[in-house]
This record gives structure tokens, sequence and C-alpha cells, in this order.
């Protein structure tokens, strides 16, 4: 039914669509070139000195480095986020006692901001890879459990007993009924996990870890450099706007198509 | 009216003055090619500069305004009346106009020993002319669509006035500002306008050529919001460009006016139809502006390390491309005709291309010996191809229009 | 193998203390259209579900002799995140058919009833409520059933397209000799469509009227219409029935 050279051209249309972004992001530069021409390196170095600090940390490879170890932690985090959370969720979500009983926690627990959660893993793991990953886990479990938990809820009953009626086997009901339904739900609240995991990872490793990006930020800090800060505030930007427009909307467009107008 | 002035004069001048794009459009091409054989022998080495003063200065002048001055006239006195269904101007009052144009050109050419005052006098004399006769159209009639064509050509004058200022040894206090940094915000002022124009023209040939080619499911659309972002962002290159050129700062936004530029592009992925002759050419037009700014903006940002040169992907490209894109398709359509796409036309359009690449790219990559070489192709090139609109389409602007219709 | 018929025998039904249904019993052979007509709440449609497998049968006895059946619900049921064809196709890919027989299939259904190309490679939100329920009722005529259990299958659609939709479901039903056990109350769609009308009666449900039709389809004009439905009505039993909804939907 579709054409390979329609998927093609649907990629490069989208990927053709992000010049209006990068057309507010370079204005955005020279904005913040204005603000380096009036105050200074010092307070604001320019973009460019700011690419050129970046620059220098890829030629020494500490940048790959320290992303690396961030990257770990975060991707630790979030895969617990993804599958605890999402598992729990779901079967949480099958039961009206369980669901009922899970809702004022997820509320207790969204509502803890991530420093306190930062504090308490210090005092439990110390300056190990334990503190931010734990942070991570524990701050973006709740999303997860309670877009799957309200995905299991919301399923369609007049579907399930089609698919009864068709005498679909449970595999096919699971693959084909359930999980689509699901995922619908789930999906966004992944994106959304992603970013906070990110953010919340160099936070943790700024407190807690000799390596990683917060880590670079803290020294940044103690060095006074504000080039260097803002190079390590570039990479971390840098590598989630990839993730989330190269790698997630491709996905969540490519699931979510049977609900877009376009497709 | 059209009749009466066919009556008085009679023969091929009346015909020649029965709507403003005829005597234009022959006059834009002809001055297309002429001053730049003058300026190719020049700058391989094989004449004197065409005048005394700054050559940079008269070539740059007599390209935006002359040529520049000319095309805008001839599409302003047929679009106009076209988009606002007012009376045309044609007969005397067009061949007085014309020969304002005309005298301006004599003025600059002989300014050397008459002086710059005549050709400054007539030159702004030219432009607000024009002005003044497309202005009430395009203030009252057009429900502000077409306002900001009139603040572009207001933002022209008002530059060109600056440049006469700075030529005469005016120096505008703090600015480093001459006649050659004037002829380049002219130039973006240009694209700008190009901008503008452009999509009312690609909304009736794209459209036209996709029902051509039986497709109904596409339709295109010229969206005002990424139009707006691409005007904003080179506007603000153009203001920035005055009091700190070649900075950092210049450098991002013309970077972002050419991301803003090439999104508009966004609206032309339509399939197939980009391979249509007119289409393509209205959709390289798009391309040369993004590289231009492009690489203006590199410019900046590395200190210089393409050249200037490169501001010829504008004017020669954006520029002269868009004209002579405009000169065929208004020439063929007032003149009663379907668009034709032969292999002269297809040609034309092709070594406008290739003169604004040949004249910018050699610069950044091959050893300057080689340069010269590049300079003389490119002036060919470029002659070629208005060199061919006048044999192919030059004789339809001095013959009647063949559905018998006036104008 | 059993013979090729559906028969319920002193079927009785109920949910928590309300008895719904009480000792009903009817058959339906091969070839033949039975209209079930009640008012809401005479446990038709519970009736259809347990003939369909849906319910499990708690009293007396059900015996479908068929090889195959599909059903159709008054809502289309599809799968939004499936394109239609993907759909229709469904049904064939719950018995485990190849995926490239059953889009097959799918296909050649979709055309017979009147969906193109276009409408079949379209998700369910981008197609209208008419083209909706025609995709479920290829998706229920793809699984090549020799019986059809129909609940309120059109009565969500407005007049026009209802007739449409009926005509199409005359043609397969003769094309193909289907058997069809159709739940309504419209009394007008069970006379047009069926041989045998069963009106049932509430609180609990039984069987109180039957009804037969000889007629040929296409001898079932307006008038034909107008008068059985005439005749219905005065049966006393069926205006009893029907007194608790008023006059009767046509």
């Amino acid at each position: 039914m579709r054409r390979p050279g329609e998927w093609l051209g649907r990629t490069l249309a989208y990927l053709w669509s992000g010049w209006g972004a990068v057309a507010s992001l370079l204005l955005f530069l020279a904005l913040w070139d204005l603000g380096n021409r009036l105050y200074g390196s010092f307070i604001l170095p320019s973009p460019l000195e700011a690419l050129g600090a970046l620059g220098e940390l890829l030629a020494h490879g500490a940048l790959q480095q320290q992303l690396l170890a961030t990257l770990f932690r975060a991707l630790a985090g979030f895969a617990i986020a993804v599958s605890f959370g999402t598992l729990l969720g779901s079967i949480a979500g099958l039961s009206m006692t369980a669901a009922m009983a899970a809702r004022p926690l997820v509320t207790v627990l969204l509502g803890v901001p991530p420093i306190a959660w930062i504090v308490l893993a210090l005092l439990w793991f110390g300056a190990s890879d334990g503190t931010p990953i734990f942070t991570v886990a524990i701050t973006t479990v709740p999303m997860t459990f309670a877009a799957a938990m309200q995905g299991a809820r919301t399923l369609d009953g007049d579907l399930r007993r089609m698919a009864r009626a068709f005498r679909a086997g449970p595999w096919l009901r699971f693959t084909d009924v359930y999980l689509p339904h699901i995922l619908s739900y789930v999906f966004p609240a992944w994106i959304t996990a992603l970013g906070m995991s990110w953010k919340v990872v160099v936070m943790a490793e700024l407190l807690s870890t000799p390596d990683g990006v917060g880590a670079g930020l803290a020294a940044a800090r103690i060095n006074l450099d504000t080039a260097q800060t803002l190079a390590w505030i570039l990479a971390v930007v840098g590598t989630l706007l990839v993730a989330e427009y190269i790698l997630l909307e491709p996905i969540k467009r490519h699931l979510e198509r049977w609900r877009s107008d376009e497709h | 009216m059209v009749s009466a002035v066919l009556s008085t004069f009679g023969g091929r001048v009346a015909l020649l003055f029965a709507y403003g794009f005829r005597p234009f459009f022959l006059l834009a091409a002809g001055y297309a090619i002429l001053p730049i054989l003058l300026w190719s022998g020049f700058l391989l080495g094989w004449s004197p500069p065409p005048t005394e003063g700054d050559p940079f200065a008269w070539h740059m002048h007599e390209m935006v305004y002359g040529l520049g001055g000319a095309a805008l006239a001839g599409f302003l006195l047929t679009a106009v009346p076209e988009f606002t269904d007012c009376t045309p101007v044609t007969g005397r009052p067009l061949a007085a106009l014309v020969a304002c144009w005309l005298a301006a050109r004599v003025a600059i050419w002989t300014a050397a020993s008459i002086g710059l005052w005549p050709a400054a006098a007539l030159n702004l004399l030219f432009l607000g002319w024009l002005i003044a006769l497309v202005a009430k159209p395009l203030w009252t009639r057009a429900a502000g669509r077409h306002r900001a064509f009139l603040y572009g050509l207001a933002a022209i004058w008002v530059v060109e006035a600056g440049i006469f200022y700075a030529w005469l040894g005016g120096n505008l206090e703090g600015f480093q500002w001459t006649t050659r940094e004037g002829l380049s915000t002219a130039v973006g002022l240009f694209t700008i306008l190009i901008l503008i124009a452009h999509s009312r023209i690609s909304m009736v040939i794209v459209n036209r050529t996709l029902e051509d080619l039986g497709d109904t499911e596409r339709m295109y659309l010229a969206r005002p919001p990424r139009r707006n972002l691409a005007i904003f962002a080179i506007g603000l290159f153009l203001v920035l460009d005055v009091p700190v050129p070649g900075t950092t700062l210049t450098g991002w936004v013309a970077l972002a006016a050419m991301a803003a530029t090439l999104n508009i592009l966004n609206d032309w992925h339509l399939g197939r139809v980009l391979r249509e002759t007119y289409v393509l050419a209205l959709y390289v037009v798009l391309w040369l502006i993004a590289l231009g700014f492009g690489s203006i903006g590199i410019e900046c940002l590395t200190g210089g390390w393409l050249g200037r040169g490169s501001r010829h992907l504008l004017s020669t490209g954006a520029m002269g491309l868009a004209i002579l894109a405009v000169l065929t398709i208004a020439g063929q359509i007032h003149t009663g005709r379907t668009l034709a796409d032969t292999w002269s036309i297809r040609a034309s359009f092709a070594a406008i291309v290739l003169a604004a690449l040949t004249r910018a790219v050699p610069v950044w990559l091959a050893p300057s010996a080689y340069v010269g070489i590049a300079y003389g192709l490119s002036g060919l090139l470029w002659t070629t191809g208005f060199g061919l609109y006048l044999i192919t389409i030059g004789p339809m602007l001095l013959a009647p229009r063949v559905d018998g219709e006036p104008g | 193998m059993s013979i090729e018929a559906l028969t319920i025998e002193r079927l009785s039904h109920r949910f928590g203390i309300s008895d719904i249904l009480d000792r009903v019993s009817l058959r339906v052979a091969a070839g033949e259209v039975v209209a079930l007509v009640g008012p809401s709440g005479c446990g038709k449609t519970t009736l259809l579900h347990l003939a369909a497998g849906l319910l499990d049968v708690v009293e007396g006895r059900i015996d479908n002799g068929f090889d195959a059946h599909a059903v159709m619900f008054q809502e289309p049921r599809l799968l939004p995140w499936f394109s239609a064809l993907e759909n229709i196709a469904w049904g064939l890919k719950a018995r485990r058919v190849e995926r490239a027989e059953r889009l097959a299939a799918a296909f050649a259904i979709g055309a017979e009833l009147g969906l193109s190309d276009d409408d079949l490679a379209k998700y369910p939100h981008e197609l209208s409520g008419g083209m909706r329920q025609r995709v479920a009722l290829a998706r229920a005529l793809a699984v090549r059933p020799q019986l059809l259990l129909l609940d309120e299958p059109f009565s969500a659609l407005d007049m026009g397209l209802r007739r449409e939709l009926q005509d199409l479901l005359i043609r397969e039903i003769r094309d193909r000799g289907l058997a069809v056990l159709l739940v309504t109350h419209d009394l007008t769609e069970a006379v047009r469509l069926s041989h045998r009308i069963l009106v049932m009666a509430a609180a609990p449900g039984h069987i109180v009227h039957e009804e037969s039709l000889t007629a040929d389809w296409l001898a079932r004009d307006r008038r034909f219409i107008f008068d059985r439905l005439t005749a219905l009505l005065a049966q006393p039993a069926l205006a009893e029935t029907f007194r608790t909804e008023g006059a009767p939907a046509w």
C-alpha cells in the first residue's frame, strides 16, 4: 500500500520543516551575541566562544567521556521508569482497587521536588552512580506509572468484546487491541520522562558525582570559566534536542499516525 | 484610450508604449548586457574603466538601480493594474517615464564631465515618479496586502538618496557607510521585494502547472508566516549591516535569514511539479537567496573567509534570475500567450544561475590566477542569458498581442 | 458434526437478581433470516450475545451447527490504529490467515461493498459513519461466515444510509446464502429483511408472536412493507409489546 519512496519523502519533509526552528535558534544566537557585546566575555561569552570551548572539550575527549557517563545514568533511570512504571501502571489500571489506592501515592511522589530526592539519595548511596540513577528513577516512575494506569483504565470494552466475537487469541488481543491503546497514553509520558531524566541527572551529578556533565559544570563554576559552563549547557541541550527531534518525535508520529489527519 | 493612442502615433512606436512592460522589459534586457560587457572588459584588463571615479560603485549602481529600476518599472506598471484593477500607465506618460530612465543612464555615463548632481537628481526623480504612479492604487485599493511592497519601494528610494549623498562626498556621522555599502543594502531590499512579488507570481505559476500535470491532490500555498519570518530576518540583517557590518552579530542574523528562506521551500516540495522549467526557476531564486545569506553569514563569522564575491549570489543570482523569470513570464502572458517551454528559455535561466555560481564560488576555492577567467566566464554567461531573452521574447514585446486584446 | 442450523432450546439467563430471558426457544436454518424485535430491555441483545458466545450459557442449550459465524454490532467497533483494509482483514488475522492472503480477501470484499482504494487506505477516524459501518460489515463477511449475528447494525445511521446498507446486506445474504439472526427495534427493517419475525416481550424476555414473510426481497416494495406493518401492529400481542415505546420506529 505505501511506497518506500513515500516514506523517504516524508522523512525529508520532516527534516526540512526544521529550518523554521533553526532560523529562530539562529536569531536567539544573535541575541546572545548582542548580550556578549554589551556585557563582555567574562559575564557572557559569545556563541562562538562557547562553541570554541565545546570544540576544545571535544578535542580532549572530555566531552564524550562525561556525556557517556551522564547518558548511562540518565538512561538507566529512564529504563527503570519505562519498564517498572509502565508495567506496574498497566497492572494497576486493570484493577479498580489498585488504581484507587495508587492515585494519591502518585500525587505525593510527583509533588516531591527532585532536589529533595537528591539529598535523600546522597545519604543512601553516597557519591556513586546510585545517587543520580535513583533520583532519575524516583522522579520519572510516577509519570510513566500514571500514564500507563490511565491507559489501562480507559481500555475500550466494546473493542474487547469485538475481539472475542472474532475469536482472537490472547496474544493477538494484547498486540492489536490493548497495546496500541496503552502506548498512545504512555508514549507522550515517556518523552516527558526522558526530558526530565536528562535535567535531573545533571543536577544530581552536580551535587554528588566526580564525573559526568554535572561534575563538568561544577568544575567550570569553580574555575569561573563561563565559556566552558555554556559549552556544557550547549552539549546537554543539544543532546536532548537531537534525541527528541531525530529519534522520539518520528517514532511518535509513526505510532500515532492513525490519530492525525495527514499521514 | 489605448486605441486613441494607437491612432495618434501609429506603427511600432505606439505599440511599444501600449503597456508598461513592453519598453521597460526591452530596456532592462538590453541594459543587462551592455554595461556588463564593458565591465568584464575592464575586470580582465582589456579596456579602461567605463567611467571616472569609483568603477565598482558605478557597476553596482547601474546593475541595481539601472537594470533593477527598469525591471521594477516594467513589473509594477503591469502587475499593479492587474492586482488592483486600476487604469494602466500607457502612451505619452509612459514614454515620459522611459525618457526619464534613459536620461538618468546618460547622466551616470557622462558624470565624469557634467558632475554627479544631474545623475542624482534624475535617478531619484525616476524612482520617485514610479512610486508616485503606483502608490495610490497600492495604498487604497489593495486592502493592505500590497502595502508591504510600497514600504520596500520607499526604502529603496531613501537608500538611493543616501548612496548619492555618500557619492557626492557626504559623510554620515559615525558610519563607515559608503556608496558600495549603500548598494549592498539596496540589493538586500530588492531580495525582500522579490520575496513578496515572488509569492504572488508563484501562486499562479505553480498551481497552474500542478493543474496541467493533472495533480488535483496537492496545492501550492505561499504561507505568509514563513515568508514574513524570512523578510524579518533579512530586514534585521540589513539594519545591523549598517552600524556593525561584518561582525558575528550580523553573521548570526544572516544565517537566520538563510534558514528562514530555506524554510519557505517547505511550501514548494510538491513532487514532480518542481521539474517544470518555470517552477524550477522560481524555486532556484529562493535557493540563491538562501545561499547568498548563508555565505554572507559564514563570511561574517569567520572574518572574511569567503570574500565579498559571494554577495553576487544575491545580486547576479537571485536578482538576476528573478528579473529574467519575471521578464519571461510576464512578457509572454501579457502578449496573450501561454508559457512556452523551449530550450532557449531553459538555457537562458541556466546561464544566469551559472553566471552567479562562477562569479561567487571560484573566489572561495580557486587560486587568484583563475579568478579572472571566472569573471570573464561569468560575464559571458550573464550576457548569453539576457541575449537569449532578447532573441526569443524581444520580438513579442514589439508585436501586438496574439489574442487581439489591447495592451 | 451437527446439522447446519442454530438451535436454541429453553434458554434462560439472569443478571444478578433480574431475570433477562425466560425459556426462549428458536431455530435459524441455513439461508434463513430471522429477526428478533421487541422493546428495549426485552433481552434480545443478551440472546444474541449468548448465541455469539460472548456470554456463557447457564440454563438451556444453544447448539450452533454452522462452521463459522460473525457478529456485527450497533457501533462499527473498528480498531482505530489500523487502516480500513487492515480492519476488514482482522477477523481473518484472528484465524491465522497469511497476511498477503487476508489482505487480498479484504481488498476484494471491500470493493464489493463499494469501498474505494482511497477509503481502504484511510484510518477509521477519517471515514464517515456510513463508511465505517460498511467496513464493519466487510470485516464480518470476510471470515466467510454461514451465520451472521447482527445487533441493531444500522440503527445509528440516518434513513438514506440505512436503506443503502440494508440493500447491500440483502445482496450479500442472497449471493452467499447466509443465515442471519437480526436483532432490531426497527419493524420496517425486520419486514424488509427477514423470513420470520419473532416478537419478544420484556421482564423476563420471552417470545410472544411469530410472523412469517415468504415474499422475495425484490417484491418487498413500499406497499408490501406498509401492509405487513399494519397487519403486524394489529396483532394484540405486538400492540401490547410496543405500547411501552409509543409509535414503532418506521
